[in-house]
């Protein structure tokens, strides 16, 4: 794995093009919880990004994160607080339930739960047919014939559309819901952690059938998941979050390979490689890019960096003050570590250093 | 009185289905459940008298022998005779016909709470439970009004009031029992609301309404079905006491309540008066009880097996406990029976369950392995392939359903063999559990201190002062800092990682030498899975545990494992040290599942993968069980099943083609240039 | 636990005015004047005024549901129209056998369906088809008839209990109070018995195929500690809040018994005071078995709480 390969032809799209598809600036989702003086949990707490057209944009933490809210967000399932989300030009931070329809055809959805995302009562032709009534305004007979052309594409028999979701297997139905997103021809697909709940054959699997797809249509996707490895393979850009913030976004592939977060270094020790010899240096790593486990830590404090309960870099200014996102390279990186100005006594030089130590299976 | 029209609020979702990854919901569709319904005898007798009863009822004036309120003094209270076939009352009044008119006005009457009930119960339960906020609040509320209200007590007050109309009692009475429809419909829809199938269609644009209707409406429907039979049965009876406290109805014209309330002022002088009304009642209401009861147990729910041991462990009888390869009792014993090195052996298990033909069908089939001291070893496959129940039958803790044969030996000690008393001592003292949903595996009504001391207590007794530290020490030995405030906490209250540090600390109280995890950080972030993982290496280093680990994902066996065993259909498919495993798999399957993973992987290059799926136990072929997914796969794999085959001194492999393998993999390290 | 017994006494607070407006407003719908209702129509319009006037009845509804609630909460529930008994009086005089009955069944009830539905889960079968066919038997005789044969049958042929009356726990003792409850108790409990087994049948299923069972037997707890212990409890819940919602029906099902087993109880004298049109006795007795049922609802909620953790943070 090395850098050159975020511009390997097979994924490099043309530079960003000038308006993106999806731009989403300062997003704040927060939660009420139960009983009047407990505070909202601010699952999502400024989260500023932008999408291109035929680009997948990866999100990566830990559960809790906030990477499927932000997900929910966009789709309208997850009530927005604060900030704006413009899709394909238009402002959908406010669309009601009714104007759903019009956004519908620019953005769907595949969710994680293989077993809950379809209606078990209803055949996979009439799941399928759902968009295209609701969003497209196709009628059925129509619809019939492109539910046959959907299963086709999703590699699915003719036949299955008739037939009732405890029919298949896991992988199965998520091809299905695949091809329920893919129905009015989308131009984003929300994955939100579409292939975490199968097991790595079938994984795999799903992850060709997404990027067949991908080159077919040029659909883009906001791919969501808690796996490093998988979310840089299969992404062109990755935005790792942690705690409702993103602490470091970048081309994939660097990120990957060179994690320059601190946050991201532990992420990305923490999955184990296949690999008997990597793993074992692997392993050793990860003890070190960590403080102390999630059940030692302290809790996150309110402003400063959340992370700082666990990071080895930690310093006093950590504790106080919030990291802004500081250029490191082709990345932003939200740590006073990488900001020359932030008073960390590490500040600056340290980052480079840093960054790449941790690369077992580069090269 | 009325119980009947209390629906389960609460337990609701009791016997709700969990997804079961593998295993389909079963479900089928409503009608086809009340057809099949129709064809079981005691429903036909239920229907057929509640027809009779309603048909009689109509036709009481044709059918009824005598005028029901005709006196003949001459013959009161008499018995059966042929002009009087159930015998008169008090006054010489022919009971028969007096049955016969007395229900008619009593059987339409009690539909009136059922209707108003479900107009108001229905549409309000399902759109307050869809929007929630406020107005589910507010309704919530009155509900709880509602439930507070003796509805008798109540219905009494009414009577006065309205003089004895019966219409507006019973439409009273029908608002007070709507909050029970309510409830239910409001829980469904609620339960129904945040599935994702519901967000699918939202964000589709599909529209309140139709979500409603199309995907809510339908997961009520069932219970509304049936609770209509349970509610009408219970108006019924509530308006036959209203009947028999001589309230709403006329009292010049027979009732049904009123009948026995007539009948009880002769309880000493003409018992027989009592009878056949009684026998009326019952017939009617046991009858509308049955269908609704009836219809309710065809509703789709998929029930989960009970994981409570059966006192008496189940026996695979010989023919099945051979597994599907009769002659393969083949594996050279993995160790001598006493080797204390090697405290875990397991030899030839079989696992089966029972079908529903009354046969067995093998899940697990022929496995053979062994453990050392200190020593991890991984079982590996997709799901489905057997490793969870290879797991339990170790411990001799297969669903319902399950039985084991073979051999499991645990320090020269055959388990299999032990009875159910016997094998609960050897659990958690010698070998003990982790299992995959750290959450699910607490029970939620106890704290970590009662629920650790009690098994600390149970292994090694002691006082409570040194049960109490004793769970200190163990959670601390877990990795949890704060041992006392953990303690103190409740299931609920633990993160997931958390919990599943609770878990291995139960399934250490009792020090035992064995330990088996199934998929213990499945379901856990990377982060925490790293952690645990750390955890449980440290654990076996200082404990000098064995370690028996499932898992599907090849990257935890390089982290945590010493030896892997790749398992496929039910078998073992490869047996290999885990470095040898991973460097140089000598299965194709081993292969796949190698290939498969995303972390060498480039950007835009698809993974190369395993196409199709694991066969179900009933498909497995009568040759390799790989066969039909292998890339190597050629006519001689089709011929006969395949045995575990040596293909180094420490290796094994169920595959004829291992050289074949081993050329292709030579050939993509050196022909591919880095 | 304290905070939330506060919070559901915070609840149990407005539901009870509500209750107390319910059964006030109740009596302002009677057609026509109560006091005309009272005196019958061979009165004068004069001797209704009068009577009105006594009464309070000549004032606007507001200020007298204001009296009337005034005055209650200092437990004063004006006199009866007919008798001029203090209502507060007669149905504190009425409530002892009232309780003893519902209180009794409801405690009975619940112990014996969670035995029934316990030994049908657990054992399945026989156990479970026998369990169920009894539990529909039960759910399907009246409470009146059954109590009619439980009279004829254990007080009439076989003299071991009293066919009706009453016995003060206080003055008679607990032998005779017991004997005298038997019959009307059986009674009342075999609907509700049916039902909660059925519930507890459905919550044991439930139970018992927990992944906690299959930890407590890895860490090897014993087979009858598993069951007595964890599924017990984690079953009880859901059982216990349906016992609670059933109670409203029990305490139905008393009025009836009382009437047939003539005892002393409030349903008896709401029976009477119905039949005589007196309507402050209504009033105050909706009030007061309103009282009990919110009041047992809380108690329902406490022992839920105390039972499962989980309750207690809703
Ligand atoms: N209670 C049961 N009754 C019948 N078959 C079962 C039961 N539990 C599991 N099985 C079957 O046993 C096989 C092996 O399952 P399992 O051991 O869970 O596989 P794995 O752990 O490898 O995913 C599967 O085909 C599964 O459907
Ligand atoms: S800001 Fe401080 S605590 Fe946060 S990641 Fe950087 S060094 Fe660590
Ligand atoms: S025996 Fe044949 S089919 Fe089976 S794994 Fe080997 S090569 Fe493939
Ligand atoms: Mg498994």
């Amino acid at each position: 794995m090395s850098s050159a390969q975020s511009s390997a032809p097979s994924t490099a799209r043309h530079a960003v093009p000038e308006t993106p598809l999806l731009t989403v600036t300062d997003l704040r989702v927060d939660y009420k919880l139960p009983g009047w003086r407990t505070p909202p949990v601010k699952a999502v707490d400024g989260v500023s990004f932008t999408l291109a057209e035929h680009e997948t944009l990866g999100l990566v933490g830990e559960s809790g994160s906030g990477k499927s809210t932000i997900g929910r967000a966009l789709l309208g399932l997850a009530p927005i607080s604060g900030g704006q989300v413009v899709l394909n030009g238009h402002d959908i931070t406010e669309a009601k339930a009714g104007d759903r329809k019009h956004v519908a055809s620019d953005l769907q959805v595949v969710f994680q739960d293989p077993y809950g995302s379809l209606n078990p009562s209803r055949t996979v032709g009439k799941t399928l047919a759902e968009p295209l009534e609701a969003a497209a305004g196709v009628d059925t007979r129509t619809a019939l014939e492109e539910i046959r052309s959907l299963l086709a594409k999703v590699r699915l028999p003719e036949d299955a559309a008739d037939r009732y979701p405890n029919a298949f297997s896991g992988g199965q139905r998520q091809r299905i819901a695949i091809a329920r997103a893919l129905a009015i021809n989308p131009k984003l697909i929300v994955c939100d952690e579409a292939i975490s709940a199968l097991d790595v054959v079938t994984q795999a699997q799903v992850l060709n059938l997404l990027g067949e797809l991908q080159r077919e249509t040029g659909v883009a996707f906001l791919f969501i998941a808690h796996n490093l490895p998988v979310v840089s393979y299969f992404s062109d850009r990755v935005l790792v979050l942690y705690r409702g913030r993103i602490m470091e976004s970048g081309p994939a592939a660097t990120i990957h390979a060179r994690p320059a977060h601190p946050y991201s270094q532990a992420l990305r020790a923490a999955v184990p490689v296949p690999n008997a010899v990597e793993q074992r240096v692997l392993r050793r790593q990860r003890q070190e890019v960590v403080r102390v486990t999630t059940a030692q830590a302290k809790p996150a404090p309110e402003e400063g960096c959340p992370f700082a309960p666990r990071c080895p870099h930690v310093a006093d200014v950590c504790w106080t003050k919030r990291p802004i996102d500081a250029p490191f390279e082709d990345r932003t990186v939200a740590c006073h570590v990488f900001d020359a100005a932030s008073g960390h006594p590490q500040a600056g030089g340290a980052a480079a250093l840093t960054a790449g130590e941790l690369a077992p299976t580069a090269g | 009185m009325t119980t009947a029209t209390v629906p389960a609020h609460g337990t609701q979702g009791v016997g709700e289905p969990l997804a079961q990854p593998g295993r389909p919901r079963p479900r089928g569709s409503f009608a086809t459940a009340i057809r099949d319904a129709l064809h079981r005898p005691a429903i036909l007798i239920a229907l057929g008298w509640v027809v009779l009863v309603v048909v009689s009822s109509v036709l009481a004036g044709v059918l009824a022998p005598h005028d029901p309120l005709a006196q003949d003094l001459d013959n009161r209270l008499a018995g059966p005779s042929a002009t009087y076939w159930l015998g008169t009352d008090e006054l010489g009044r022919d009971l028969l016909s007096r049955i016969l008119h007395g229900g008619g006005v009593l059987l339409l009457a009690a539909l009136i709470p059922v209707v108003v009930a479900y107009l108001l119960g229905v549409p309000i339960g399902m759109f307050v439970g869809y929007v929630g906020g406020r107005a589910d609040a507010l309704a919530d509320f009155v509900v709880n009004v509602l439930f507070a209200i003796p509805a008798l007590v109540v219905v009494l007050a009414v009577s006065v009031v309205t003089d004895n109309n019966l219409p507006f009692m019973t439409v009273v009475f029908g608002v007070i029992v709507s909050g029970g429809i309510f409830r239910l419909v409001r829980a469904s829809t609620q339960a129904s609301r945040d599935l994702l199938y519901v967000d699918a269609a939202r964000v589709s644009g599909v529209s309140r309404w139709t979500i409603l209707l199309r995907h809510i409406l339908p997961n009520v429907l069932g219970p509304l079905i049936v609770q209509g039979f349970l509610l009408y049965s219970g108006a019924f009876l509530f308006l036959t006491s209203l009947s028999f406290l001589g309230l709403g109805f006329d009292p010049q014209q027979p009732s049904w309540g009123q009948l026995v309330f007539d009948a009880s002022a002769h309880l000493d002088d003409d018992p027989w008066l009592m009878v056949p009304i009684g026998l009326v009642l019952i017939a009617t209401v046991a009858a509308l009880n049955y269908l609704g009861n009836s219809l309710l147990a065809t509703l789709p729910t998929a029930r989960r097996a009970r994981l409570l041991t059966p006192p008496r462990r189940p026996v695979l009888p010989p023919e099945a406990a051979a597994g599907t390869v009769p002659e393969g009792r083949r594996t050279p014993a993995a160790a001598e029976p006493a080797d204390t090195d090697v405290p875990l052996v397991v030899e030839d298990l079989v696992v089966s369950f029972r079908t529903p033909e009354g046969g067995w069908q093998p899940v697990v089939d022929g496995v053979s392995f062994a453990v050392h001291r200190g020593e991890t070893l991984c079982l590996v496959g997709e799901s489905g392939c057997g490793k969870t129940m290879t797991a339990l039958a170790t411990l001799g803790l297969l669903p319902e359903g399950g039985a084991a044969a073979g051999s499991v030996r645990l320090a020269g000690r055959e388990l299999l063999d032990l009875s159910e008393r016997e094998m609960a001592q050897v659990r958690g003292s010698q070998i003990a559990l982790i299992s995959q949903e750290p959450m699910g595996a607490l029970d939620p009504c106890f704290s970590v201190r009662s629920q650790l001391g009690d098994v600390v207590k149970l292994h090694r007794g002691g006082s409570r002062a040194e049960v109490r530290r004793r769970v200190h020490e163990l959670l601390r030995l877990v990795g949890i800092p704060n041992a006392e405030s953990v303690a103190k906490s409740f299931p609920h209250q633990l993160s997931g990682g958390m919990a599943q540090r609770v878990c291995i600390a139960l399934a250490l109280a009792g020090e035992p030498s064995v330990l088996v995890a199934d998929e213990p950080t499945t379901a856990l972030d990377p982060t925490i899975q790293a952690e645990i993982l750390d955890l449980l290496r440290s654990l076996q280093e200082t404990l000098g545990l064995a370690l028996v680990l499932v898992t599907h994902d090849l990257g935890v066996v390089a982290d945590i494992g010493d030896v892997a065993a790749v398992m496929y259909a039910g078998q073992v498919v490869e047996l290999a040290p885990v470095d040898e495993l991973l460097a140089a798999p000598r299965h194709p399957y081993s292969q796949g599942l190698l290939d498969a993973m995303p972390e060498d992987a480039v950007r835009g290059v698809p993974l190369p993968t395993v196409a199709g799926m694991v066969p179900l136990p009933k498909d497995w072929p009568g040759w390799c069980r790989f066969a039909a997914r292998c890339p190597l796969a050629v006519d001689a794999c089709r011929e006969g099943p395949v045995p575990l085959l040596a293909v180094q001194a420490d290796r094994t492999s169920r595959c004829i083609r291992t050289d074949e393998l081993a050329r292709s993999q030579e050939l993509a390290t050196t022909g591919v240039t880095p | 636990m304290t905070r939330f017994v506060l919070r559901r006494l915070a609840v149990a607070v407005p539901l009870l005015l509500i209750v107390a407006a319910i059964s006030f407003f109740l009596v302002q719908l009677v057609p026509g004047s109560p006091a005309a209702a009272i005196l019958g129509n061979t009165a004068t319009q004069e001797q209704v005024d009068t009577l009105e006037q006594s009464l309070g009845l000549d004032q606007p509804v507001l200020s007298q549901f204001g009296q009337w609630l005034g005055h209650a909460l200092q437990g004063n529930l004006g006199a009866s129209y007919t008798t001029g008994q203090s209502v507060s009086d007669a149905l504190a005089q009425s409530v002892a056998p009232t309780l003893s009955l519902a209180i009794l069944s409801t405690l009975l009830t619940l112990v014996v369906g969670l035995v029934l539905g316990m030994a049908a889960a657990v054992r399945g079968g026989r156990t479970d088809r026998l369990v169920q066919w009894t539990g529909s038997l039960g759910m399907a005789i009246p409470n009146f008839w059954l109590a009619a044969l439980l009279i004829f049958v254990f007080a009439i042929k076989l003299s071991l209990f009293p066919a009706i009356g009453y016995a003060e726990l206080g003055t008679d003792g607990i032998g005779p109070w017991i004997s005298h409850l038997v019959l009307p108790i059986i009674a009342l409990s075999a609907v509700n018995l049916g039902q909660i087994a059925f519930q507890a049948r459905a919550a044991f299923t439930d139970a018992l195929s927990r992944d906690y069972v299959r930890t407590l037997h890895a860490t090897g707890v014993p087979r009858r500690r598993v069951l007595y212990k964890h599924v017990l409890r984690n079953a009880s819940v859901p059982v216990v809040q349906v016992t609670g919602l059933t109670f409203i029906f029990t305490l139905g099902g008393v009025v009836v018994l009382e009437l047939i087993f003539t005892l002393p109880g409030m349903g008896n004298l709401m029976l009477r005071s119905v039949q005589n049109h007196d309507f402050s006795v209504v009033q105050g007795g909706v009030l007061y078995f309103s009282l009990v049922v919110v009041l047992v609802n809380l108690v329902i909620d406490v022992a839920t709480a105390a039972l499962d953790p989980r309750v207690r943070v809703r």
